[in-house]
């Protein structure tokens, strides 16, 4: 099936990939041991699929790039204009459509996350949020 | 034997320590302790007859950690499993099946919770079996829908305003409905969505806790209480958005029904000079739609379930046997509960196309039950099924609609979640359902696969198997090439001892993939997976048959033919025998949707 985005299924095991690749320590549980960084696209879907995660991602997605960086430095990744413009789009196109908020926000706090605000607030502030807080 | 290290694992191993001294033999050697309502297939295995992982357990009751770590590291095999290399016809997808669409997985469940109910699953005790036990009465008689009906489960049924005048007299004869959650579906005329889900509520005035006061948002506003309560005669119905509405269109089905009885009852009434009882003509109401309902139900097990998942073969073989089993002891065999039945779990699919054409993905319905997460409900507009979507009609095209996953060692994603399926030990186990089912298997005391194909093959089922040693080089060639890519790999020797001694869930699902049309082992898989290999339709047909003759209901002796029931039902308790003719052509699912969607709503957007 095709989709418009990277889409991860069993979250809290990617969460655990990305906890080991920072590390180098092992998150993955008894008789595995801790995954290297990938250096392919390639080696990237084959320890999703090892370990059970479904991965999914856009056709037009054919690179990997994996970055690591210091305490010292101010990284800052931002996203193609392309897939900026692209969401806007889908605001102005869908209007009162969901905010697409990651399920385990909801499982979590244990209630729906509430919608009815003006989706393009809540997206500017959440771009703006993952280009600085890499999260850790 | 070693523990998990969930609180859950620990009080029901508490719970259990009992067990300890009485299942041990005069010998101090554990001993075989019968479960109520539960058997091996064709009685009591003996010890050298069960599943011990090629001599790695002493007994199903001591499962030891390199059992554990063995079942472990298959289920990491199972998510690296090969893809299929062809499209089935009917298929767009490499791992969709067309002879099985989406609305038998969740059948399927809903059947396995009318086989057996138990609270307990035997991977979270340890393999204790105190306090295990099957308490259905009544297999494959919709308990799991009516319970004990509405005396011993009052709050599955709605109160009528004829009840509640004599409330004493008059029984409570329609299932309770709820609203969805949908703002935006409102019914004409109201102001309210429609009744689409279970029965839900919060216990008011009570000394529950967390209940007094409203539950607080993050920012410190109040919420609304959660619906902590589904009114269901079980709650197993409850565990997910999917299973729940599918109790919703079985609830909706008697009611409909129910209707139909009342209206018949008015007319026959209109005009006679001394009218029957209000009381006596609820009872013989609600008694007559249920048992039609059960009649439609089992109807369908055998015509359009059985016929579906069972092997071509082995259903030939039993349709011609007139659906008579070879197993003539009762209760419910553990090879099917703990082995073959499991098959469903690998049907899931990740997502589903609900009541329209997004996808939506199924970690959404988990969340959906009042045990478990009360917050999210009523369930949403976004999970009220359109069955036409799930049990479509031969040859639809629209509304498009979803097909389960080809039969294979492999389960769905999401049903590898963490989250919702954590490691029941976490030094040992992984996470996941498909861990959980191999360990439970080991617990459970099982046949061996290889004992139970030799047992067959010594009986009168003996041309619909292979000799096992056929199934040699298929399960090196699987395990081999899916451990190559896995986390943790399976050693020579696990390999070794998966081949002699294979777990039954997980060959239950090779079989499937690797079983071609005319029962003979294939090595590519090409054109498998569309429903059950040889022994795991026999393991499901004996079952299900020996539960349908064990368990007979009323007016079955009307003859064979489910019209002539229905006649004779209206006649004897409504006194018009052709009042369920509607009923009489409902022989699939397919047929059961097309009829409520036309008369009682089912589709979505139908008004409630």
């Amino acid at each position: 099936m095709a989709v418009d985005r990277v889409m991860i299924t069993e979250e809290v095991t990617w969460g655990k990939l990305v906890k080991s690749w920072a590390t180098g320590e092992n998150y993955m549980g008894p008789g595995t041991t801790a995954p290297s960084v990938p250096k392919t696209l390639q080696e990237l879907k084959d320890q999703c699929a090892a370990f059970g995660v479904g991965l999914q991602l856009p056709d037009n997605i054919t690179g990997l790039a994996v970055m690591q960086y210091s305490e010292e430095t101010l990284a800052l990744r931002l996203p193609p204009k392309s897939l900026i413009k692209k969401s806007e789009q889908n605001f102005k196109d869908n209007p009162g459509a969901a905010y697409p908020i990651p399920q385990f926000y909801d499982t979590f706090y244990g209630h729906a996350m509430p919608g009815g605000k003006d989706p393009m607030i809540l997206h500017a502030c959440r771009v703006g949020d993952y280009v600085v807080r890499n999260c850790y | 034997m070693h523990g998990g290290n969930t609180a859950k694992s620990h009080v029901l191993r508490a719970l259990s320590m009992p067990r300890m001294a009485a299942e041990r033999g005069p010998d101090d050697q554990p001993a075989q302790v019968p479960i109520k309502g539960l058997r091996n297939l064709f009685g009591p295995a003996s010890p050298e007859q069960l599943f011990t992982a090629n001599d790695r357990m002493a007994s199903p009751f001591e499962v030891p950690q390199s059992v554990r770590i063995l079942m472990r590291r298959l289920a990491f095999a199972m998510n690296t499993s090969p893809g299929w290399s062809d499209i089935l016809p009917g298929a767009v997808r490499s791992d969709e099946n067309p002879s099985l669409p989406s609305g038998y997985t969740y059948l399927l469940q809903l059947m396995a919770h009318d086989l057996v109910e138990s609270a307990l699953s035997l991977a979270s005790t340890d393999g204790s079996r105190f306090g295990f036990s099957n308490a259905r009465r009544l297999p494959l008689g919709l308990e799991t829908i009516y319970g004990g009906g509405p005396h011993l489960c009052p709050y599955a049924y709605e109160i009528s305003a004829e009840h509640m005048r004599a409330p004493g007299l008059i029984p409570r004869t329609r299932f309770r409905l709820g609203r969805i959650d949908a703002p935006g579906a409102i019914m004409p005329d109201t102001d309210c969505s429609p009744f689409r889900d279970l029965g839900r509520g919060r216990p008011i005035g009570t000394s529950d806790e967390a209940l007094l006061t409203p539950p607080k948002g993050a920012d410190g506003s109040s919420r609304p209480f959660p619906l902590t309560e589904a009114f269901v005669a079980d709650p197993r119905n409850d565990d997910h958005a999917i299973i729940s509405q599918l109790t919703v269109l079985f609830q909706s089905f008697h009611n409909r029904i129910e209707s139909l009885l009342k209206a018949a009852q008015d007319k026959l009434q209109d005009g006679v000079g001394k009218p029957a009882e209000p009381d006596n003509l609820a009872y013989l109401r609600f008694t007559c739609a249920q048992l039609a309902i059960v009649h439609v139900y089992r109807g369908i097990i055998v015509n359009d379930v059985l016929r579906r998942i069972m092997h071509p073969r082995v259903f030939a073989y039993y349709a011609a046997a007139h659906f008579e089993p070879a197993d003539s002891l009762g209760g419910v065999a553990l090879e099917f509960t703990h082995g073959a039945f499991r098959f469903g779990h690998a049907m899931v699919r990740q997502s589903y196309l609900v009541n329209n054409d997004t996808q939506q993905p199924l970690g959404r319905a988990l969340e959906q039950s009042s045990q478990r997460s009360a917050s999210f409900l009523p369930v949403s507009n976004r999970w009220i099924v359109d069955w036409r979507r799930f049990f479509p009609e031969p040859d639809q095209k629209v509304p498009a609609y979803n097909l389960s996953h080809r039969i294979r060692p492999r389960y769905a994603t999401v049903l590898g979640d963490e989250a919702l399926f954590p490691r029941l030990d976490a030094a040992v186990d992984a996470a996941g359902l498909a861990c959980r089912d191999l360990v439970s298997s080991c617990y459970a005391g099982l046949w061996s696969v290889p004992m139970l194909f030799g047992e067959l093959r010594r009986g009168p089922l003996r041309d619909l198997l292979p000799d096992f040693t056929d199934w040699h080089g298929p399960l090196r060639g699987w395990l081999e090439d899916s451990t190559s890519r896995a986390a943790e790999k399976l050693t020579d020797e696990d390999i070794g001892d998966l081949i002699a001694d294979p777990p039954m869930p997980f060959f239950i699902l090779l079989e499937a993939a690797l079983t071609d049309e005319r029962a003979v082992v294939s090595r590519s898989g090409e054109g498998g997976g569309r429903h059950l290999g040889p022994l795991g339709s026999i393991i499901v047909g004996e079952t299900i048959l020996g539960a349908l003759r064990d368990n007979p209901i009323g007016f079955e002796d009307a003859g064979p033919a489910l019209d002539l029931r229905l006649r004779k039902l209206g006649s004897d308790l409504i006194g018009d025998p052709g009042v369920l003719e509607p009923l009489a052509a409902l022989r699939t699912m397919p047929d059961v949707v097309r009829f409520l969607g036309s008369s009682g709503g089912v589709a979505a957007g139908d008004p409630g």
